[in-house]
């Protein structure tokens, strides 16, 4: 089967090809899944280099479950999903015990040093405030705000109704907007 | 209140696109080491479980009815009830002496030819032939 047959398959089949041999299967699944496992497990840990050790074991788990995989199984993308939340919860029993600091330094060179800065304030705040909020809403919020999943991909993944995930979503956003009420002139919200 | 909505949204929205405007990009190497995975797990033996071994009806029916430890358990009192009906074949005896509703009339077995001598009569019925 040629390279640009097997990109137009979905994960469930790519996995069956990977299963079966097909080293390139492994390689479109990669780039379809990476930037979301990373995504997912630093708006969790916020550290770049544990996010990446984290896709990477991901997928190694993937990679590895792809011969017992059978078709009554959840969705690839849920199971990715799952595993990557497993696993930020561990890394962050194992830190919270180690009592590390977890600030990532600011990443992008190109932008202005103060706005680097600011965006990096805003963006522990938000992290901060994500942290109070109880599991199922932190959860909901961060899928559909910072990892960009729509609603259904989003119920799927929590095993929920589309109107649970909704309520939710507005639950979280009202109480985080609570809680960074107090933050917003620290954190330069005038100049917006 | 609309409007203090609509602004509550625009100021979270801010936050959230701060937080991914301050989001890594991943490493190039980060994909080169998973690739690796990928040729190291293929080059690996792999071992295969059999769909069919999975729904074999007697591995069903065991687990079922609670695995090895019903199996044991049942098997036990099945023993038990054979060795109580084998050892204590007048237990109906034993239970007729303390239930009283229930009457028992003994027959003793009557031979009607007990008394008479058969050889005799052969013979003599054969003398009576002659």
């Amino acid at each position: 089967m040629p390279f640009d047959q097997l990109s137009g398959m979905s994960n469930d089949a790519l996995l069956v090809a990977y299963a079966n041999g097909r080293q390139e299967a492994a390689q479109i699944l990669t780039d379809r899944l990476m930037p979301k496992i990373f995504s997912q497990a630093f708006h969790r840990i916020q550290n770049k280099a544990d996010a990446e050790d984290i896709t990477q074991e991901a997928l190694l788990r993937l990679w590895r479950i792809a011969p017992k995989w059978q078709k009554d199984n959840a969705k690839v993308s849920t199971w990715v999903y799952r595993v990557v939340s497993n696993l930020c919860i561990d890394y962050l029993k194992r830190k919270q015990q180690e009592r590390l600091d977890l600030i990532e330094e600011p990443s992008d060179n190109c932008m202005h040093m103060t706005d680097v800065m600011q965006d990096q304030l805003r963006a522990n705040a938000l992290y901060k405030a994500l942290a109070k909020l109880p599991v199922r809403q932190r959860e909901a919020v961060s899928m559909r705000h910072l990892e960009g999943m729509s609603n259904p991909e989003i119920a799927d993944n929590l095993e929920l109704s589309i109107e649970a995930v909704e309520s939710l979503i507005a639950r979280g956003k009202r109480a985080l907007s609570d809680s960074l009420q107090y933050q917003k002139l620290e954190l330069g919200y005038q100049n917006d | 209140m609309t409007e203090q909505k609509n602004n509550r949204n625009s100021e979270l929205d801010a936050f959230f696109e701060a937080a991914k405007r301050s989001t890594p990009i991943v490493s190039v190497k980060l994909r080169d080491r998973i690739l690796q995975d990928v040729q190291q797990e293929l080059q690996e033996p792999k071992t295969y479980i059999l769909e069919q071994d999975q729904s074999v009806w007697w591995r069903n029916l065991f687990n079922e009815i609670g695995g090895f430890p019903s199996v044991v358990r049942y098997g036990t009192v099945a023993i038990l009830g054979l060795f109580i009906g084998l050892s204590a074949s007048n237990l109906s005896n034993l239970v007729l002496q303390f239930d009283d509703s229930i009457t028992v009339e003994e027959i003793k077995f009557a031979d009607p030819f007990a008394e008479s001598n058969l050889l005799y009569a052969d013979l003599s019925l054969l003398y009576l032939e002659d």
